[in-house]
């Protein structure tokens, strides 16, 4: 889980390269609306995401054709505007893992021989 | 406690305020941005989260769906937006009131641009009537006005939107005109400014000599070359202004006192003498005798030095000098 008061790495930065992904996968399994994409992501251990920035994000890949949108009305208030995966969305998301996987791969690498080296 | 009900009232006071944040920000996008963003925000705050400022989630959310982010030009902006919405109701209000006095102002403003013209063309630096500032055109300046009352109407008329275009051609094409006539009166204008021009300036500094002492002669030789307005004599017993003075009566006050003085339209110094002490200067009608050459009219203002009284020519001509003449000069 990422420490919010974990302040050797500027953590927002961190979690912007890889919002896409978050939000993508935490949509590939069952649609969801905004505030329901920050409680999973939240859940998840980004506790610190903005919401906003969630918000923006979806609105941005249902632009690009990765989500689709629709409306549910709600009895209790406003309507609601789930998102879902389309198959590009799948697609890009596998792309994004993969991209992810390998990165991450090297920073360990960098980061455990770096580590082997002060023992 | 706080139920859901205020959670949505909060959430769409919130979303509201975030629409604004961003109406720097084209409209559509700004509406995608914010569609349902009432619900999400009415959940968040039923979990408890507490909200950041609205600029700070008005930027997230610009910025996460991969547009600018607010730049201070947009604070700015929206600042003199919220400016102007405060004073647009009073305007609105103003032009109710004032639609009724709409034609008055179309005739006031052809009256007021006529006399502009008037004020430039006549190279004048007072405003008077224009048929005063066209001086021996009066039926230009009439018809100049008839011309600009016409205009002025038509030009009050359009208000309607499809002539917006025509009345901005218009007022370009005035503000062109008056660039032009600005550039011509500051042309003409230099030389009238070069000279002292007693009947158009209304007031005048001048350095006023010491003259207490002199003569009445000595004092009209020295202060006429520098008073445009003149003097005036006040007998010293009786203290009312005199219509003539002998010559060689003393003055024995002034006023104002020596030094720099402004004089404005008709005002003169004022010279203290005592008649009392005067011997008679003016000869009876109709004796002959020999001067330089008549006096001049001292009604007639003149910035001209007058000759001295008791030079004497060699060619002298003969003449009459008149009974009693005046002594307030010029």
């Amino acid at each position: 889980m990422v420490n919010s008061n974990d302040e050797s790495l500027d953590r927002s930065q961190l979690v912007k390269g890889v919002l896409d992904l978050a939000v993508l996968s935490a949509l590939s399994q069952e649609d969801g609306y905004g505030y329901d994409v920050v409680r999973r992501l939240r859940s998840a251990g980004l506790v610190d995401v903005a919401e906003a920035s969630v918000y923006g994000t979806l609105r941005r890949l249902f632009a690009t054709g990765m989500l689709t949108s629709y409306v549910v009305a709600s009895d209790e208030g406003p309507h609601r505007k789930y998102y879902g995966m389309t198959p590009v969305g799948h697609e890009r998301m596998t792309e994004q893992r993969e991209q992810w996987t390998a990165f991450r791969n090297v920073i360990d690498s960098i980061a455990n021989t770096s580590n082997k080296g002060n023992q | 406690m706080t139920s859901h009900s205020d959670h949505i009232r909060d959430a769409a006071t919130f979303a509201e305020n975030v629409r604004r944040e961003m109406r720097a920000h084209p409209a559509e996008i700004v509406a995608d941005l914010t569609d349902g963003l009432e619900s999400d925000i009415a959940s968040s705050l039923s979990d408890g989260a507490v909200l950041p400022s609205v600029e700070d989630y008005a930027n997230d959310l610009l910025t996460g769906a991969g547009h600018e982010p607010l730049s201070q030009f947009d604070v700015s902006n929206k600042k003199i937006t919220q400016l102007v919405e405060m004073f647009t109701p009073i305007m609105d209000k103003v032009r109710e009131c004032t639609v009724g006095l709409a034609p008055a102002w179309w005739v006031f403003r052809a009256w007021a641009l006529t006399q502009m013209i008037g004020v430039v063309v006549s190279g004048s630096d007072s405003i008077r009537p224009f048929f005063a500032q066209w001086g021996e055109m009066p039926i230009l300046g009439l018809v100049l006005f008839v011309a600009l009352l016409v205009f002025s109407i038509q030009w009050g008329r359009l208000q309607k939107p499809a002539h917006r275009n025509l009345r901005h051609i218009l007022s370009i094409a005035v503000a062109s005109a008056g660039v032009v006539l600005l550039f011509t009166k500051s042309g003409i204008s230099y030389p009238v400014q070069s000279n002292m021009n007693y009947e158009t300036s209304s007031c005048v500094v001048v350095e006023t000599p010491n003259i207490v002492g002199m003569s009445v002669a000595e004092a009209r030789q020295t202060l006429v070359l520098v008073l445009p307005n003149g003097f005036t004599f006040f007998d010293q017993d009786s203290m009312v202004d005199i219509a003539s003075a002998p010559l060689e009566s003393m003055v024995i006050q002034q006023n104002p006192e020596p030094g720099s003085h402004t004089f404005c339209g008709g005002e003169k110094l004022q010279l203290v003498i005592d008649l009392a002490k005067s011997a008679p200067t003016v000869q009876p009608q109709g004796i002959t005798t020999t001067t330089a050459e008549l006096p001049q009219e001292p009604s007639t203002s003149t910035l001209q030095p007058r000759p001295t009284l008791t030079t004497i020519p060699k060619k002298a001509v003969s003449t009459t000098i008149p009974k009693a003449t005046t002594t307030t000069s010029p």
